[in-house]
């Protein structure tokens, strides 16, 4: 049953986004960018972490494709290290911000009245909030884990994904097939998972697609504050950190993990708009 | 001479799915000083027709392909950007259908309508302040002194239409272009509008092209008809002449599948039964055969005692009354008509007899068991056997689920048919029972047009084998040709299974044509309840009688 | 809150002798019980006193702030006003030539700025305006120069954020049912824009200001610690990273009344654009 609704979304949503040449670029650019960070180091004969402090600072060349950093490390290899991370926190928080943000916007937006008002109001405070202070505060109180990280980052990033999700579902609740569904006799869960999620898929995965980078971004700000990841380990976000402070000396520090991670920003953020008019055409694009 | 002549109009649009042909190829005149009213039915091209004459259209995707227009000795379709800006507003005005999104929520009232004034550059600052003042004076916008910096959210549907029409002709146009003005409005004030219009543009000495989908409307209001059918101009003539004799099929059709005050046919006739033979004359209605004498028992099949609805504001905390301790009655297999204007809480007692909205207090009986206060769960048999079809097809069925998938979803839940080829069978002979076909079932919601949707709706209320159907507007935004059919089918439905209906509609007609009793609902109120034939040829209060005589009436000079 | 993480303010590199830490936990209070500890703080609170920094000696928390945070404010005015000055005339100029030239290389360029972070942003500025161009200089804060570099660093992202939203919210507006009957009243394109159109358009930019201004805080740390500007947020990741309790504990009360201020602001504008809005407060 299911396999049938989502064929339908999914083959509406295919045939737009395939006409909109920016967004199919970016998905390959953004596949290649995937394979490079997970099988990018199988080409490589250095790992990450591999110092060799008689090759400092060497420039891009035939051994070292990126060059080396101030430890002699290899920067191919480092980029593509830091690109799992970065990628894996950009995933994994935002499906914590997705759990987190879908259950608590469909509860507020279905169960609505008081209920609503109050967990509504909660975002809103949160939402004025400066949330770096916030995820620096977190860090400095239980230390630098990389799992604190992403749970930090996905606990900011839900309150977006709430307010459209419980937007969505108070629409959908007034919608009279809801109600036809209530007349019916349905059930509560029945008419939240079979009839409300499935039509609150488009929207949340356009979101998604958005937070991904909103996700990065974040994640590369706490490494460049020092926050974040640490060495040895690397994500994008302290390898630009690292290149920033050595600009002057190995620009290619900068540069390599740079155009890396802006590239992906940009590809997520074109495919998520290219998603956004695929699935919903009376978006306000174009 | 002043007239305005449209010849050889076409207007198409170009979309990705191809091109459409709005409106191809129409002639038609506005003599100087008359109301010309063109109708037709959704997509017939009406509202494009009048949009092109400003030039208003979003281009692309529409694009005037051929034609002229010819308005004061010029052609508007070839005049240049300027001069379209010097006409409009201060020759040719135009009046919107929804007064609710047409003025800028941003800005007074006040200023909104004095705009004109000061865009054409016609009068001063203060002047055109003062002249906005009298205007709304005029369309009857009372204590305009009180509400001179009010924005339009703080008046009502029917005062914002008038401050429409204050902006309209504060500038004495002589072409009025009115799309729909009326349509979203209760009939009441609808009347009130429709005689104000009229009376203001003979004062003034203006022509008006009336736009509307309602025959009855339009037949109120204009001295000319031009009917448009699928972009094209069927038929045009006076309005007495084209109501007396109709010539082309449609047009007959279109007057007759209308139920009419006087209530003529028991099955209406539809548009096919006309285009399919020239000759059809539709039956006259049989008089009601008597049917069976009503047993006590059934008399009170389905009891509504001291029913109250009241909704608590959320901003102000004041308590609405939506319902206010209503009693009604049902026998089982007729039909109960309500009708009410906008927020007469006819949909409030419709969905409170089905506990879709919680009751505060009274008694719903139903064959002697009181529902009203039965807890969710001990309501699953009562779901069962009562059904709802809602007004907006488009909004009734789940987009992301087959018309299989959506029919079969009650009979699981309910444990309807003992296995799925049981099931399925069901749903095919539902299927045909509606009027659709079983190779529909694989298909969306989205790839069905109104009148099937809501078909699909009928066989979804039907699946759970209901006694009791609750037809919320269920025709309201129909067609009159689509209303005709679903009508028929509801009047099908409710012989072959003894079906009893709760039929709430703002329109008069209808429920005259299809309900048995009705009950005239007022501000949560029950105004009258009664035989149909009683509250309508001799209504008691004062109220039913103003609604009766705000009716449109086409066939005072019909034949029909 | 803070006072329960591990580690203290004097549990630094160097061992001090017991005695004297004992001397300086006592000065600070911290001798006394948690509670305590937390009454005298909101005594003190109450006062406008935001008690001693731990690690600066002899300062207090306010006067760290009141010397700080005009330098971070200085900042915020300016990136504020680039992201405004470039961002709404861009993304109204994109609305307007829709599908032109004009609205794809905005937009194209806004969509750059969105996904080019500040961290990479500020060391490009630096290498091109102050490593080879000499124009400006890098680092430091003594002039008005200094400003400049910075500030276009934190405005850019948002004035790309802005130009986004404008154009979409100008394109729904221009959408709306009373724009047509603007023009059916005759009046000319530039009337329907500034007249009839700026206000609905708007209101979404309006609406972003609140989460802006956050933003602008969170990214002053990430700037002034780029450019080694002294500002407050410079001073907060320090004291995060020093657990300077009462340092922390007070620009985080600082920043959070700031931003209760800001988002009163902010309603109000949106109360004066929206009639609405009015109504309900």
């Amino acid at each position: 049953m299911s396999e049938a609704q989502g064929a339908s979304l999914a083959k509406d949503a295919w045939i737009r986004l395939r006409s909109n040449r920016m967004a199919l670029v970016s998905l390959i650019i953004l596949a290649i960018i995937v394979s490079f960070s997970f099988i990018g180091p199988f080409f490589c004969e250095y790992k990450y972490d591999e110092q060799n402090l008689d090759e400092q600072f060497l420039g891009p060349n035939q051994q070292h494709w990126f060059g080396t950093d101030s430890l002699g490390r290899d920067l191919f290899a480092r980029t593509s290290y830091g690109g799992r991370i970065s990628l894996a926190v950009g995933f994994l928080a935002t499906t914590v911000s997705l759990l987190i943000g879908v259950s608590y916007g469909m509860v507020a937006g279905y169960v609505g009245g008081k209920t609503d008002a109050i967990l509504m109001r909660i975002v809103d405070i949160l939402y004025s909030l400066p949330f770096t202070i916030f995820v620096i505060l977190l860090m400095v109180l239980f230390g630098r884990n990389f799992l604190l990280l992403f749970l930090a980052i996905g606990a900011v990033e839900w309150l977006t994904m709430a307010r459209i999700t419980r937007a969505q579902t108070l629409n959908l609740k007034r919608a009279e097939f809801i109600e036809a569904a209530r007349a019916l006799g349905f059930s509560h869960s029945r008419i939240l998972f079979h009839h409300i999620l499935p039509n609150l898929l488009g929207p949340i995965i356009v979101y998604a697609t958005l937070t991904v980078p909103a996700v990065m971004l974040l994640e590369a700000a706490l490494s460049f504050l020092g926050l974040g990841v640490q060495a040895p380990m690397a994500s994008w976000g302290s390898l630009i950190k690292e290149g920033a402070e050595k600009m002057d000396v190995a620009p290619w520090l900068i540069t390599f993990p740079g155009i890396f991670f802006c590239l992906s920003l940009f590809c997520l953020n074109f495919i998520g708009d290219g998603l956004r008019d695929a699935l919903d055409p009376k978006s306000s694009k174009d | 001479m002043n007239d305005v002549k449209v010849h050889g109009l076409k207007t198409f649009f170009h979309t990705r799915e191809g091109v459409v042909k709005a409106v191809n190829d129409i002639n038609f005149t506005i003599p100087s000083g008359e109301v010309v009213g063109l109708v037709g039915e959704s997509g017939s091209g009406k509202s494009v027709t009048c949009h092109s004459l400003l030039q208003l259209l979003p281009t692309p995707p529409a694009k005037v392909e051929g034609g002229e227009i010819i308005f004061q000795g010029e052609d508007l379709l070839r005049a240049s950007d300027q001069k379209m800006r010097t006409l409009r507003g201060k020759s040719i005005s135009m009046i919107f259908q929804d007064p609710m999104s047409c003025l800028n929520p941003y800005m007074t009232v006040i200023e909104q309508v004095a705009e004109p004034l000061l865009i054409h550059g016609m009068v001063s600052q203060d002047k055109a302040k003062e002249e906005a003042m009298d205007m709304l004076l005029r369309v009857g916008v009372d204590k305009i002194k009180d509400r001179m910096n009010a924005y339009p959210h703080e008046f009502s549907g029917g005062m914002r239409q008038r401050a429409m029409i204050a902006m309209a002709l504060i500038t004495k146009p002589d072409l009025l272009l009115a799309d729909e003005p009326t349509t979203a409005l209760d009939v009441t004030v609808q009347a009130k509008i429709l005689k104000l219009l009229k009376q203001l543009c003979a004062e003034i000495g203006s022509s008006i092209l009336f736009v509307s989908h309602d025959l009855g409307v339009v037949a109120e209001i204009a001295d000319r008809v031009v009917v448009m059918y699928r972009g094209k101009v069927v038929e045009q003539n006076t309005t007495q002449e084209l109501f007396r004799s109709p010539t082309h099929p449609y047009v007959k059709a279109l007057i007759a599948c209308r139920p009419t005050f006087e209530g003529n046919f028991e099955i209406l006739p539809t548009v096919e039964d006309f285009m399919e033979s020239q000759s059809y004359i539709p039956q006259k209605k049989k008089l009601k055969e008597q049917s069976n004498p009503i047993t006590e028992k059934d008399k009170n099949w389905l009891k509504v005692e001291e029913l109250s609805v009241h909704f608590q504001q959320a901003n102000h905390g004041k308590t609405v009354k939506a319902v206010d301790r209503v009693t009604l009655s049902i026998p089982k297999g007729k039909t109960l008509g309500i009708v009410g204007e906008s927020g007469s809480g006819k949909t409030t007692l419709g969905r409170a007899i089905l506990r879709l909205t919680p009751i505060t207090s009274g008694k719903v009986r139903w064959q002697d068991q009181d529902i009203a206060l039965d807890k969710e769960n001990g309501l699953m048999n009562f779901r069962k056997k009562m059904q709802i079809i809602f007004q907006d097809p488009y909004a009734s069925l789940n987009p992301r689920l087959t018309i299989e998938q959506t029919l079969l979803e009650p009979m699981l839940v309910h444990k309807i048919g003992g296995n799925h080829k049981e099931r399925l069978d069901r749903v095919v002979s539902l299927l045909e029972e509606v009027g659709l076909e079983s190779s529909h079932l694989r298909r969306y919601p989205h790839e069905f047009s109104g009148g099937q949707r809501q078909r699909i709706c009928v066989a979804r209320a039907l699946s759970t084998e209901p006694e009791f159907i609750v037809c919320d507007e269920c025709v309201s935004a129909m067609d009159v040709s689509v209303q005709a059919q679903v009508l028929n089918l509801l009047h099908q439905l409710q012989k072959a299974r003894n079906l009893t209906y709760l039929f709430i509609s703002h329109d008069l007609c209808v429920v005259k044509h299809i309900a048995d009793e009705i009950a005239v609902m007022r501000a949560g109120q029950i105004e009258e309840f009664g035989k149909a034939e009683n509250i309508c040829l001799n209504p008691q209060t004062s109220y039913t009688q103003e609604l009766m005589d705000s009716i449109p009436r086409t066939s005072i000079t019909g034949t029909f | 809150m803070t006072r329960f993480a591990p580690g203290g303010p004097f549990d630094s590199d160097k061992a001090i002798p017991d005695e004297i830490k004992i001397k300086l936990q006592s000065h600070f209070g911290l001798n006394l019980p948690l509670f305590d500890q937390y009454l005298l703080y909101m005594k003190n609170l109450l006062a406008g006193d935001l008690g001693p920094s731990f690690k600066y000696v002899g300062w207090d928390v306010s006067e760290l702030i009141s010397l700080a945070f005009p330098v971070s404010l200085s900042l915020g005015i300016s990136a504020l006003l680039i992201a405004l000055l470039i961002g709404l005339p861009a993304g109204m100029l994109a609305a307007l030539r829709k599908n032109t030239l004009w609205d794809y290389l905005p937009m194209g360029i806004a969509m750059v700025g969105v996904c080019l972070p500040s961290f990479v942003l500020g060391p490009i500025l630096i290498m091109v305006f102050a490593t080879e161009l000499k124009w400006l200089p890098a680092l430091g804060w003594y002039s008005w120069t200094d400003l400049i570099l910075p500030s276009l660093t934190l405005g850019l992202f948002y004035a790309a954020y802005v130009a986004r939203l404008t154009r979409a919210g100008m394109l729904e507006t221009l959408k709306q049912d009373y724009i047509r009957t603007a023009r059916a009243k005759g009046a000319s394109p530039s009337r329907v824009i500034l007249r009839h159109a700026i206000r609905g358009g708007l209101l979404p930019v309006v609406t972003y200001l609140g989460p802006a201004f956050a933003g602008l805080v969170s990214g002053s740390f990430i700037i002034e610690s780029i450019f080694f500007i002294p500002g407050l947020g410079k001073f907060f990741v320090t004291a995060a990273f020093n657990r300077d309790y009462t340092v922390v504990l007070g620009t985080v009360l600082f920043y959070a009344t700031l931003i209760i201020i800001l988002n009163l602001f902010v309603d109000f504008l949106q109360a004066w654009l929206d009639p609405k809005a009015r109504e309900q407060q």
